[in-house]
């Protein structure tokens, strides 16, 4: 018991660990739409985005979580906005618009001629997370929460049906464009607890591990976030005792959890198929 | 796009129930007038013109790439048309969408989406709804007797990812009922459905038309669609063909 209760007596622990909840349960409340909308590339584009506003806000002085926010809605604007012309296809405009962001970060970070902060931006740090970062946190998570009740009956509809949505007078395009900033809200609180690389992880692995389990959007939802709750307790634990990198650890915790429940239900399905065929 | 807009004399309305227009009781069902639309400039129909009674079923044939789905999106109100006028129960079809049903070709929906039958016929309310509001009581109720009523009871619970090509398309006909749809547009509905089922559609088309409502078909599936509807409207690379006539 110890083992469990000890490390988050630390203070930063109990940062780390809320800021890690809070993180995992805007991420879980957005996968649903994320997986069922086949939007992970772009979850993965927007965290890549983000380097350049976090380099810029870094040389200027500035909160780095403006900086992230400014360019992650400045990329859900660009690619919402290339998408709906339809001029490019849109995996294709999310490719040039993220490698592009993602190399101007690189060369503003190579010319200031520190890379410390770089690795953070990376991999993530959720043991440097303050208490005024969790303000931000909390708020996001509380706005994301709110928006998806709110408008839940009509980003259903849009996403299955785009077109009965049109017809009743929902724009799918601006809900679409609601998401997409949505998204890159979570996007730049993740990047703070397991850094951009691994952020789609949060948003994905979750919710992949409960459409695995249940039809249903709504209990979906709710087992994705329970997924992410006990990877992020469980993923700050492993880090702790074997000294391993936090946002890895709590990756690597819902990749578990996800292949657990893949290996339960093939057995399921294997056995009810055994005893249908007897 | 300004102009256009003024065109109308009513413009579409905002979603929800509260501001609908009263209809006009003594106008046709469905009147297409000079009609031409398309994507991008390109014109996809040109001078189309048909006017739909209450309570009839209607073809809209022609080969593919007619324009069949470009007709039906007009009058539902999806395509601004380039010039001409769709009136709705005399109403531009923005101020009637609530009584307007436009029931997709079933590929344009993606089936494996998290939600159930029962969920999906749901849907049906929320134009009357609009932004905000939970569906009530009286819409779950509305949705328990239609899909009563259309033998999906069974199935309500499961998974739109579960059904057959024939039960999607009750589905989408049971949620233009639980819109309470007076004109369904339907594209398609026929498409990949064996006889038996066509047959069993068909039977359910003239029981809403029974029950007053208007239905205009886009199909290419029947050699003489004259046997089986009051009205076919045809259509040959975007232009309406003068010999439809009542039959």
């Amino acid at each position: 018991m110890t083992w469990v209760l000890e490390p988050f007596a630390l203070p930063f622990m109990q940062t780390a660990l809320a800021a890690a909840v809070l993180v995992g349960l805007s991420a879980a409340l957005l996968g649903g739409y994320v997986v069922h909308r086949r939007m992970a590339f772009i979850g993965d584009a927007l965290a890549h985005t983000t380097l350049p506003g976090v380099a810029v806000a870094y040389l200027s002085g500035v909160s780095l979580s403006v900086g992230a926010t400014a360019a992650g809605v400045f990329t859900a604007v660009l690619i919402g906005w290339l998408s709906r012309r339809q001029a490019l296809r849109e995996d294709t405009a999310i490719g040039i618009v993220f490698t592009g962001m993602f190399a101007t970060g690189v060369v503003i970070l190579s010319r200031s001629g520190t890379t410390r902060n770089l690795t953070d931006v990376l991999l993530g740090n959720v043991l440097a997370v303050t208490p005024g970062d969790l303000w931000l946190i909390g708020g996001v998570t509380v706005a994301i929460a709110a928006a998806l009740l709110l408008l839940h009956k009509e980003l259903e509809l849009a996403s299955y049906d785009p077109t009965h949505a049109a017809a009743i007078g929902v724009n799918p395009d601006r809900l679409r464009f609601v998401l997409l900033v949505l998204l890159a809200l979570t996007v730049v609180t993740a990047i703070q607890v397991v850094g951009l690389i691994l952020t789609t992880a949060l948003l994905v692995t979750p919710a992949a591990t409960a459409a695995l389990v249940t039809r249903r959007f709504a209990r979906a939802t709710a087992v994705a976030a329970g997924v992410s709750v006990f990877s992020s307790f469980v993923g700050l634990l492993l880090s702790y005792h074997l000294r391993v990198p936090s946002g890895a650890a709590i990756v690597l915790t819902a990749v578990a959890a996800f292949a657990a429940c893949s290996a339960i239900v093939a057995i399921r399905r294997a056995t009810s198929a055994v005893a249908t065929s007897r | 796009m300004i102009a256009a807009f003024h065109t109308h004399p009513n413009p579409p309305l905002p979603y929800g129930g509260r501001r609908h227009a009263a209809p006009d009781l003594f106008a046709a069902a469905l009147a297409v007038d000079g009609l031409s639309a398309g994507y991008d400039r390109r014109p996809a129909v040109r001078d189309v013109s048909f006017e739909l009674p209450e309570g009839c079923l209607a073809a809209l044939v022609g080969p593919n790439g007619a324009g069949k789905s470009t007709v039906l999106k007009a009058a539902a109100g999806l395509l601004r048309p380039t010039s001409g006028t769709v009136r709705a129960f005399g109403l531009s079809p923005g101020a009637c969408h609530h009584r307007t049903a436009y029931l997709p070709q079933r590929g344009d929906i993606d089936w494996r989406f998290p939600v159930t039958v029962e969920r999906m016929v749901m849907g049906g309310r929320f134009v009357h709804l609009g932004w905000l509001k939970w569906p009530r009581r009286q819409d779950r109720a509305v949705v328990g007797r239609t899909l009563d009523r259309l033998g999906l009871t069974g199935v309500a619970e499961r998974p739109i990812a579960e059904l057959s090509g024939g039960q999607q398309q009750r589905v989408l006909v049971a949620r233009a009922m639980a819109q309470g749809a007076d004109l369904l547009l339907l594209d398609e509905p026929f498409n990949n459905l064996d006889a038996e089922t066509r047959a069993d559609l068909m039977t359910l088309f003239a029981e809403l038309r029974a029950a007053n409502k208007t239905l205009l078909v886009a199909t290419h599936d029947f050699d003489r669609p004259a046997d089986h509807f009051d009205f076919v409207v045809r259509l040959r690379d975007g232009c309406h063909e003068p010999e439809a006539v009542p039959s």
